[in-house]
């Protein structure tokens, strides 16, 4: 081998052990090679068909990635997304235009031409380069979580796409989904912002008490556990959604009890129990579910499942188990898992609403029958939702003409006015249907509403007698399921819950601190005048305080309380070419101040919910 | 059209090739394929055998990676090989002048 072929190989072994690993595992399908040309100068090359396709320039390899990388302006926090990696000639040429505001993601659709450019180019500097992350498509399980690590919401406006030439036409459906990823992260990164800044105060609040909560409580991996035991693949789940459709068809759920799973989200919970039906499972996931959901049913003795931003008020008024889904934030789930011994599984994209996330659930638990009812997502006979709660949202004619409306098609091919929210959840089931096909048979027995295309469409009473076969008890195989986690353990738990008020309290300090260290600097820049040398030192500083505080753990708290004033600064803060340093130096005086502010709130809601 | 804006308009194409700028190349392409077709029909060019040769492969180079959006493909030809056609059309033109 080589000697830069052995140092690339230990330096990626070192700075990607995963990568390494998949790479070790996978079979290599591609046939790659490397040809020498002038000068020394070498140019990988791949087969594809009848012809040989070159990754480079094979005149002049280094012109070339350097005529490329021109194309491409040079900012600061710019994020390149780079589709390819090829020799990584192009990559280093984008790389010596960045700074250290910049990232490079790379995305490597072919493993087989990553490793030639290993074996075949010193590729040290790129691989030890901190700003680069690098993804292999075929081999990765999901592209929007692993964009989702590398981008926040200020960086939204602040990507470019590459595509290294000769890689959309040799690889164009990796290419497709690759864009999707960055699309659909771009939307989460969006809609979750929306949702915290809407929500406010109430998600540290909910997630304070569920924190709490949950430490006396069980969680969703013990019944997916339990329910390996079954043989699944005679056994339905049933998600139970409280479109309009539900009404006509809820009575025949009587007859898929102990035989299915029967999951109800809580908005379908009063038309199912005035139905005289049991769910096995009740799901509550939103912060601000109205109270009306529940009014007038006995609700003793459920299973819930809950996640960290469920709203108190249920689980308070409401007795029964609750099993919670997915985590809270890295430090508490890491702290969770140590005293659990096993990993609380993340749902991979729930889809944004309490019916995808059903589903998600229902897929995680390992069903591999799927039937939906009460998914209409459209306003079917003009109706937003069924009628035992079409009035808990306000006025029903006023909701519907105060949405946003597109029109779809109907399940008999009619055309029905739906929102664009509802848009969105179709489509991310139909994406769903099609991602599992094979694995995963989804049913529509909701007999009304929007088509949703890849679903099969069957009445109610067709799909129990179709699938719900097997008598199966699971309200009480669930029922059966203890709390994890014994007294000793729920103590040291409580314990750390107990220390997050004096973990704030010396984040306050350290805040005023840090906003005097500004203050100074601000004072210093304006002495600085042409001094560009004693600037460049400050902002340095400034850039050392902020990443110090991206490792504060208990920031993330102060995020949620001063969302408003975080959106508006980072609006500008990244985007605006023009600003002087000064002014940013302002910026961030300002959003640290709010911090401070906000450490008071906290601790309000942390003795109100948490203690 | 002179040989000198055929010229800039070759570099032009390549650079949005090697910049996988595909929309906007292959157009540049079709445009440039009359004006190169024509370099090669010529008379002249073709009584100069070695040179006739070089056109027929350029040609075929252009069409293949043409046909196939093999944007290096085309790049590396009209750097290379569209650059020394045209040299030599000029050469055998300012012979004959």
């Amino acid at each position: 081998m080589k000697e830069y072929a052995k140092e690339n190989w230990e330096l990626f072994n070192k700075y990607y052990p995963e990568l390494s690993k998949k790479i070790q595992e996978e079979e290599q399908v591609e046939t790659v090679w490397t040809e020498d040309i002038n000068n020394g100068e070498k140019v990988i090359a791949l087969t594809r068909g009848n012809r040989a396709w070159y990754l480079n320039s094979r005149l002049d390899p280094d012109g070339a990635a350097q005529i490329y990388s021109d194309r491409y302006k040079s900012r600061i926090y710019l994020c390149y997304f780079i589709f390819g990696f090829g020799d990584g000639k192009h990559i280093r040429k984008l790389l010596e235009k960045c700074d250290e505001t910049n990232q490079v993601i790379v995305f490597e659709p072919s493993m087989e031409i990553f490793i030639e450019a290993m074996n075949n180019f010193a590729l040290k500097d790129i691989l030890m380069d901190t700003r680069i992350a690098v993804c292999f498509v075929r081999q990765s399980t999901d592209l929007k979580d692993f964009i989702l690590s590398k981008i926040t919401y200020s960086h939204l406006d602040l990507i470019e796409y590459c595509i290294l030439p000769g890689y959309d036409v040799l690889f164009p459906e990796l290419c497709s989904q690759v864009i999707d990823g960055i699309i659909a992260a771009s939307v989460t990164i969006r809609s979750n912002d929306a949702t915290i800044r809407v929500f406010k105060r109430e998600f540290p609040q909910n997630m304070l008490f569920n924190m709490k909560n949950m430490i006396k409580g069980c969680n969703c991996v013990q019944i997916k556990e339990k329910l390996k035991r079954l043989d699944l693949s005679g056994i339905p789940a049933i998600i139970v959604s409280a479109g309009p459709s539900l009404d006509k068809n809820v009575m025949e759920l009587k007859k898929a009890q102990g035989k299915s799973l029967i999951i109800v989200v809580d908005s379908a919970l009063k038309t199912v129990i005035r139905a005289g039906i049991r769910p096995d499972i009740v799901i509550s996931i939103d912060a601000r579910v109205p109270d009306k959901f529940f009014e007038g049913i006995e609700l003793e003795g459920m299973n819930w499942i809950c996640m960290n931003q469920t709203k108190p008020w249920i689980l308070k008024n409401f007795k029964g188990k609750v099993f919670y889904c997915g985590g809270f934030n890295e430090k508490w789930d890491k702290i969770v898992e140590e005293e659990l011994g096993y990993t609380i599984d993340p749902i991979r994209d729930e889809g944004g609403s309490v019916s995808t996330t059903s589903f998600a659930i229902a897929k995680y638990f390992g069903f591999k029958t799927i039937i939906l009812v009460g998914q209409d997502l459209a306003f079917t006979d003009g109706r937003s939702h069924t009628s035992e709660i079409v009035n808990a949202i306000g006025d029903n004619d006023k909701y519907i003409e105060n949405r946003s409306q597109v029109i779809v098609e109907g399940i008999h091919g009619e055309e029905l006015v739906t929102d664009m929210q509802m848009m969105l959840y179709k489509k991310w089931f139909e994406k769903q249907i099609e991602d599992n096909k094979g694995e995963v048979l989804v049913i529509d027995a909701t007999e009304g509403g929007a088509r949703i295309y890849g679903a099969e469409e069957e009445t109610l009473s067709d799909a129990v007698k179709k699938y719900c076969l097997m008598e199966v008890d699971l309200f009480d195989c669930i029922d059966m399921i203890e709390p994890p986690l014994d007294e000793e353990k729920r103590g040291r738990l409580n314990k750390k819950i107990i220390s997050m008020k004096g973990e704030m309290l010396k984040l306050k300090e350290k805040l005023s601190k840090t906003i005097r260290q500004i203050q100074k600097m601000r004072d210093e820049f304006a002495l600085s005048m042409g001094d560009i040398k004693n600037k460049k030192e400050i902002l340095l500083r400034l850039k050392s305080i902020n990443e110090e505080y991206e490792k504060e753990e208990m920031l993330e708290w102060l995020q949620f309380y001063a969302a408003e004033e975080e959106y508006e600064l980072f609006e500008n803060i990244y985007k605006d070419e023009d600003m002087s340093e000064e002014e940013l130096i302002n910026k961030s005086q300002r959003l640290y101040e709010a911090y401070y502010q906000k450490t008071d709130l906290f601790i309000e809601d942390y003795e109100a919910y948490a203690v | 059209m002179d040989a000198r804006e055929l010229e800039g308009k070759i570099d032009h194409a390549s650079i949005l090739m090697y910049q996988n700028q595909e929309e906007e190349a292959l157009r540049e392409m079709n445009a440039l394929f009359p004006y190169l077709k024509a370099l090669i029909g010529d008379d002249l060019f073709n009584s100069n055998k070695q040179a006739a040769a070089i056109g027929i492969s350029m040609m075929r180079e252009l069409i293949d990676g043409y046909k196939n959006c093999d944007m290096l493909l085309m790049a590396d030809c009209l750097q290379e090989k569209a650059i020394i056609v045209l040299g030599i059309y000029e050469s055998l033109r300012d012979t004959v002048d």
